[in-house]
């Protein structure tokens, strides 16, 4: 959210201070932040940016708190019930942890009279989030107040603006601040409610994450038919290394080329595994759909991405559709550490299907 | 054996809507009149033996009957209860779809109209190029469970893992599993992280 009424002129004295190219960060939290998570919120902003025509001019105070630790801190500076909030006056975010990229997206595109329905939408978008089509219809929440309006709604007619038009229509849109509503048709070429027809006909049941699958492809392995890796944890020099609550994680991700049933071994403490969405979701989602799935896709979650988590342990034989995958690897503990994966075709005991 | 299908639960899906909206004045109006725009699995009691169903992106009015219609012959209504609510027309038959091992070698799917087809799990695994093991009901699910042990191989296949204990090695073409004890004399696991794979001994 923008923050224009609070006494956003405040900083806060975080005892943790980390700085990149544009932001200054301190935090209270109970767990480093890790060079990956320094990249991926350098990532967001410019992404942001770069889609829509707003370059990172000057450097913006990030404030960041444990999501345990904010709600007693939160009316200080933004709004009762807000995760995070944006001071364009003095150029601080001021956010719990869950909250940190929306708010990053917020600072990227600073027009602070750009109508809640699209600055939310936007910032969950370029924020990370996956959207949904909403309950209701975009006209009857383009002139609602932040806090009323279907955040459902505007992330998805957001994304769904972003893949159809592009994103340069976009950013031309939230450059008409105030009136991007009124004048949608000055950028797009149809009036509001033309596109939302559109939206209404053509709009999938959901979009993936922006951020979706991104860690850097796993080592194949010719002998094992597989793939195979070592993985350092070092929280303060690796560019792949995020902060994940009590221990860094390190994503990387496979394409498994005939669904089946593959061994996967690690010493890691735990890791997730999920399917990579590679498109749009056409096909709407139940809760629970996926429950039994040993690799559930991406999509199979609401607002954040689905995985499949698994602890420490003997080799797994796992059913894996065919598809891009991401595995993400943990440790306890954020000292410097060293782990090995390996996955293959599975070549022990395993149930088949084909008795139809 | 379940006989019953109610076809969802919906508190998830309630949840997601803004508390907001319920207490607005100025809030937007939901979706939920046929005729309006959608996009979701779930379906909707309007009475005891219709749904309202999204479909081609526009809410409309199903019956039960062609709901449960849709699950294949064995099923018909017996009423809403969040979504249609589908039975079995005999409960005593096996459920569609499920699979049962009817002995140690067959396994045996019962399709739609509640017949039991089954299948030799030797013609079921080596339709995969593996190795019968046999029918397993493991965890609730029954189906043939096969192995590549006995199957053929590329002589320069190096040697895999079969599980902590067990290595695969390629011999004469045809793969052939060890137990990593017995290969080392003494306590052993096999590790997937060498090149290639070896027995830790």
């Amino acid at each position: 959210m923008a923050c224009l009424l609070i006494a956003c002129n405040q900083s806060p004295g975080l005892p943790t201070s980390y700085d990149t190219e544009h932001l200054r960060i301190r935090t209270e939290l109970d767990h480093p932040l890790c060079a990956g998570d320094l990249v991926a919120f350098e990532q967001v902003i410019r992404r942001a940016g770069d889609d829509l025509g707003f370059p990172m001019e000057g450097e913006v105070s990030v404030y960041i708190w444990s999501d345990e630790a904010w709600p007693a801190v939160r009316k200080e500076y933004c709004r009762d019930g807000a995760l995070g909030c944006t001071s364009y006056s003095n150029n601080s975010i001021y956010t719990s942890w869950s909250s940190v990229e929306h708010e990053l997206v917020h600072a990227a595109v600073p027009i602070p009279k750009l109508p809640p329905f699209f600055a939310e939408g936007l910032a969950d978008v370029y924020g990370g989030r996956q959207t949904r089509f909403g309950f209701t219809a975009p006209a009857d929440n383009v002139a609602l107040p932040e806090t009323e309006v279907d955040r459902r709604t505007a992330r998805h007619f957001a994304r769904w603006l972003r893949e159809t038009w592009g994103s340069a229509k976009l950013g031309e849109l939230a450059r008409l601040g105030n009136h991007a509503g009124q004048r949608f048709a000055e950028v797009y070429g149809v009036s509001f409610t033309e596109a939302q027809t559109r939206y209404f006909a053509e709009a999938p049941f959901g979009y993936p994450s922006l951020y979706t699958c991104g860690g850097a492809p796993l080592d194949q392995a010719d002998d094992l038919d597989g793939w195979r890796g070592v993985v350092v944890f070092d929280c303060g020099a690796g560019e792949d290394v995020r902060a994940y609550g009590i221990g860094p994680i390190v994503r990387r991700t496979f394409v498994i080329p005939v669904a089946g049933h593959y061994s996967v071994s690690t010493d890691a403490d735990a890791f997730i595994l999920s399917r990579c969405a590679t498109g749009p979701i056409e096909e709407p989602v139940r809760a629970g759909e996926f429950r039994d799935d040993d690799v559930p896709p991406s999509y199979a979650g609401e607002l954040s991405e689905a995985h499949a988590w698994f602890e420490r342990g003997p080799i797994r034989d796992l059913y894996f559709e065919a598809g891009k995958h991401e595995i993400g690897l943990l440790s306890r503990g954020y000292e410097v550490d060293e782990v090995a994966l390996s996955i293959w075709p599975s070549l022990g005991p395993r149930p088949v299907e084909g008795a139809q | 054996m379940a006989n019953r299908i109610l076809l969802g639960p919906l508190a998830s899906l309630i949840s997601l809507l803004p508390l907001v909206i319920a207490c607005s004045e100025s809030a937007p109006s939901l979706f939920v009149d046929l005729g309006d725009p959608c996009r979701s699995a779930y379906h909707f009691c309007l009475d005891d033996d219709s749904v309202r169903a999204c479909e081609a992106g526009v809410w409309v009015e199903r019956d039960c009957a062609s709901v449960c219609a849709e699950l294949g012959p064995a099923y018909g209504p017996v009423g809403c209860d969040a979504e249609c609510v589908c039975e079995l027309l005999d409960p005593s038959g096996c459920t569609p779809s499920e699979a049962s091992c009817l002995d140690d070698g067959t396994v045996a799917v019962c399709d739609e109209a509640q017949d039991l087809q089954p299948s030799p799990c030797s013609t079921v695994c080596a339709n995969a190029g593996l190795s019968e093991i046999g029918c397993v009901d493991h965890e609730g699910i029954a189906a043939c469970w096969c192995t590549s042990e006995g199957t053929s191989c590329e002589p320069s296949t190096t040697p895999k893992c079969v599980d902590d204990a067990t290595i695969a090695v390629c011999e004469s073409g045809t793969w052939t599993f060890a137990d990593c004890q017995v290969v080392c004399g003494g306590p052993a696991e096999c590790d997937p992280f060498r090149w290639p794979a070896a027995c830790d001994c």
